[in-house]
């Protein structure tokens, strides 16, 4: 036992070194959350009368999120207030703070939300131990940019020491590996051609938004997810189990399905502890569908204090909300459409979820409103202008010319929907080829690389690493979750 | 914690990073071939060489394929300047991508510069290349006072070390594989492919074919409309090229500034009185003689929208021998 109280100590410290060599002295911030949140968790345990513990959930509540809304809401706020008297030609010109957000705020501080509800609930109790509770909040893999950890899943791991065994060492290091290669070697060479394209979006035709679009939605994927698999790989090494943030989110059929898959503890988070207590789908179609609007709002501001994300949150709502009633009407759009049960209809599901995700993306993506009304004009209103632009970007020049325009663009689209095909007849019928032996279709491969043998896992590392240095960008951008 | 079983599983770490660090720079030793042959990166033997007295022509394809050296130094001899003429035209040229070259150059010791530029050179919205600023790293020692010149990621790729260099070098891989396995168009990358043809400093490009008047209207793009602005304010290539005539000037090198031939297809579609102006402002303020030959050429005079053809070339480098006979002769 006291084995493990040193691990966890030299876990602890580790972890709060790692955030200081990032953030400095935003430390004390980090140590400040993680006070407020353990103190009220043993305050309302202990506390009998329901009222008291009530406004000691309260006020614990607006302690933890009073430092979120400062570094991340105070400029937004007062800049919409100082917009107000716009009509009568008046600016108000309240100071804007020339403050930096901390990294990492929005996830630590939700992470000990979650435990201050959690205890309120009664659905855990308190962690008898300060270490360990700062160890929960602060632990680094999931520190800076999610997932987000609640204590039910996180705190019980810790009763046990730390033991580094073959299946977590393979399992954690594949992992590790896998998350490189999609943020260096996807997320990172699609970046600058992303930001050559966005920067100055007027300058470009529909192909090239929606080249660009395409691209991000890829971008955000890797570069999130890869974090998500470097920080469960971390954390895996040690035997210590974190919650899978994504699952194929490019294959979901439907909105609702999209956020079962993409950046799964945050949705999971917003259903729990603001969709649910709202009153979820328990108080009639417009509260429901309110709801849903609301909370998809809130989601959108939590990823950054601007306009475009209260947008993508409010346009998520709206379909979700959406979703929500052509499924109330499945029996007649069936009637309508008899094959949308069948394998072509999943097809056609997933085609149609997608496009309306990554036109979502326009609006994550690009933050001036006219740029973003333009780039989603040209993505809905495809113009048929295929000539390419010069950019200065070597490999979107590239692509652009060589391959789609020169190579032929009716060859490119060719290709491309044999590729989707293909990919979505091996992912619907992936039981069907896993039964006859071809294994790869796995919904969790990275666990069949971690299982092979020996050898054969040696192979697939090397090959790993291999891709990693030939591959992976000559400049490497921070993770984008960083700054939310 | 269970060290006996983990050690294979160790040791199979260190073995897979050894071998694929090992495959890794086998392959960048392989594809890094290429760049040796390529005239950015033979240019600084050149300038190791002792050049006292001769005639260099900087700039881009534009000179590289617009100037006959043979032809100005054929012409000069006739008249009894015997002079070395040599063209170091290097494609995409600018005066920021050139900077990290002057002390060489300088060092080499001509006796007279004549730098073609045209509007791109000097553009507002100009792009450099970062594989010739890494390359230089390799080639060359880096002044610090450039850092002013460059941004902080321009810089550090001008001073990169040998191993970041090494690392660097990876970004070519795709580009190898791209010709080698998908196009299987041999070694060297497809742009560069011909410019090895024969590097004796002297010689234009001839490889490009001539392109029908039809043609040359059909390469142009809306976007030409609003290429390589040039406004009345200074920019990094401005500053360097003023920076680069100083220099050469401080060594008592004569410069002469040529506005390149441009085929008027291109330039009354894409250029305005405004950016004109500017530009020759620009070429009036750097207080060096300048020769104006943008509108001299007809459209049969190029190959393409910019780069003149075998008559053209002729036509210019005529021209050119004229003026640095005429130089020459005043100044000796």
């Amino acid at each position: 036992m006291r084995r493990c109280h040193y691990q966890q100590a030299f876990l602890l410290g580790a972890s709060y070194v790692f955030y200081w060599t990032t953030s400095n002295y935003f430390v004390i911030l980090l140590l400040f959350i993680t006070i407020i949140s353990f103190q009220a968790g043993e305050f309302i345990h202990h506390t009998s009368n329901p009222t008291r513990k009530k406004i000691i959930f309260i006020v614990a509540l607006i302690s933890l999120l009073i430092p979120l809304g400062i570094f991340k809401y105070y400029n937004f706020g007062l800049e919409i207030v100082n917009q107000i008297p716009l009509p009568i030609n008046y600016y108000l010109n309240l100071p804007i703070l020339g403050l930096i957000l901390p990294i990492g705020i929005s996830f630590f501080t939700f992470s000990a939300i979650s435990y201050v509800v959690d205890i309120y609930r009664e659905t855990i109790p308190p962690e008898e131990h300060f270490y360990r509770y700062a160890l929960f909040v602060s632990y680094f893999p999931h520190l800076l940019a999610g997932p987000i950890v609640r204590a039910g899943q996180f705190l019980p791991q810790l009763k046990h020491s730390i033991s580094i065994c073959p299946e977590n060492l393979k399992a954690g290091v594949t992992l590790i590996l896998w998350g490189f290669l999609k943020k260096f070697v996807i997320a990172d060479n699609i970046a600058p051609m992303v930001n050559c394209i966005f920067a100055n979006p007027t300058n470009f035709t529909s192909a090239y938004i929606i080249v660009g679009t395409i691209f991000f939605g890829i971008q955000i994927y890797c570069d999130f997810s890869g974090y998500i698999d470097i920080a469960l790989g971390a954390a895996k090494l040690i035997g210590l189990h974190l919650p899978q943030n994504f699952f194929r989110p490019y294959l979901s059929k439907s909105p609702t399905e999209f956020w079962r898959r993409w950046n799964i503890t945050l949705s999971s988070f917003i259903r729990d502890y603001i969709y649910i207590p709202l009153g979820g789908n328990r108080k009639g179609n417009v509260r429901t569908y309110f709801n849903l609007e609301f909370s998809m709002l809130l989601c959108g501001l939590w990823h950054g204090a601007a306009w475009n994300f209260v947008i993508w949150g409010g346009y998520h709502g709206i379909l979700l909300s959406v979703h929500k009633i052509l499924k109330k009407q499945r029996g007649s759009l069936l009637n309508l459409f008899p094959t949308l049960d069948e394998h072509f209809g999943l097809f056609i599901k997933i085609i149609i979820t997608q496009y309306f995700i990554f036109l979502g993306w326009i609006m994550f993506r690009v933050g001036n409103i006219s740029d973003m009304l333009y780039c989603m004009k040209k993505y809905i209103l495809i113009d048929f202008n295929f000539y390419t632009i010069r950019t200065g970007q070597p490999a979107l020049d590239f692509l652009m010319d060589d391959v789609f325009f020169t190579w032929s663009l009716k060859k490119a689209i060719v290709v491309l929907i044999i590729v989707i095909i293909i990919t979505s007849v091996l992912f619907i019928r992936r039981e069907y080829f896993m039964k006859k032996g071809i294994h790869f279709l796995t919904n969790d491969w990275i666990k069949f690389i971690s299982l092979l043998p020996l050898k054969y896992w040696l192979v697939c590392l090397t090959t790993m690493i291999f891709i990693c240095l030939c591959f992976s960008a000559s400049s490497s951008p921070v993770f984008i979750y960083y700054q939310f | 914690m269970n060290e006996k079983s983990i050690f294979p599983i160790l040791l199979a770490m260190v073995v897979s990073i050894i071998v694929a660090f090992t495959s890794f720079f086998l392959l960048i030793y392989f594809v890094e071939i290429d760049l040796h042959t390529q005239k950015e990166y033979i240019i600084f033997d050149f300038y190791n060489q002792s050049h006292d007295g001769d005639i260099f022509i900087l700039g881009s394809s534009f000179v590289h394929e617009g100037i006959d050296a043979n032809l100005i130094e054929a012409s000069l001899h006739e008249k009894n300047i015997n002079r070395s003429v040599y063209n170091l035209g290097v494609s995409g040229d600018s005066p920021l991508e050139r900077l990290p070259e002057i002390n060489d150059i300088i060092a080499s010791n001509p006796k007279m510069i004549l730098i073609g530029l045209s509007y791109f050179s000097i553009s507002d919205t100009r792009e450099l290349n970062e594989d010739r600023l890494s390359l230089a790293s390799t080639r060359t020692s880096i002044n610090p006072a450039y850092a002013t010149f460059y941004s902080d990621e321009q810089f550090k790729l001008l001073t990169q070390s040998s191993v970041d260099r090494l690392f660097y070098e990876r970004k070519y891989i795709p580009q190898f594989l791209y010709n080698n396995v998908v196009k299987s168009g041999g070694p060297l990358p497809k742009n560069n492919r011909a410019m090895i043809y024969k590097m004796n400093f002297k010689d234009p490009w001839i490889f490009s074919v001539n392109l029908s008047d039809s043609e040359k209207k059909g390469l142009l793009k809306p976007s030409f409309k609003y290429e390589h602005p040039v406004s009345d304010t200074s920019n990094p290539q401005k500053k360097a090229l003023i920076y680069s005539i100083e220099q050469f000037k401080k060594h008592n090198i004569s410069v002469i500034l040529i506005n390149m031939p441009l085929n008027p297809v291109y330039s009354s579609y894409s250029i305005n009185e405004t950016k004109r102006k500017n530009f020759a402002d620009f070429l009036n303020s750097t207080d060096v003689l300048w020769y104006d030959y943008e509108y001299m050429y007809p459209s049969v005079s190029f190959i393409d929208l910019g780069h003149l053809n075998a008559a053209g070339r002729q036509d210019l480098s005529r021209n050119l021998s004229e003026v640095l006979f005429n130089h020459l002769t005043k100044v000796e």
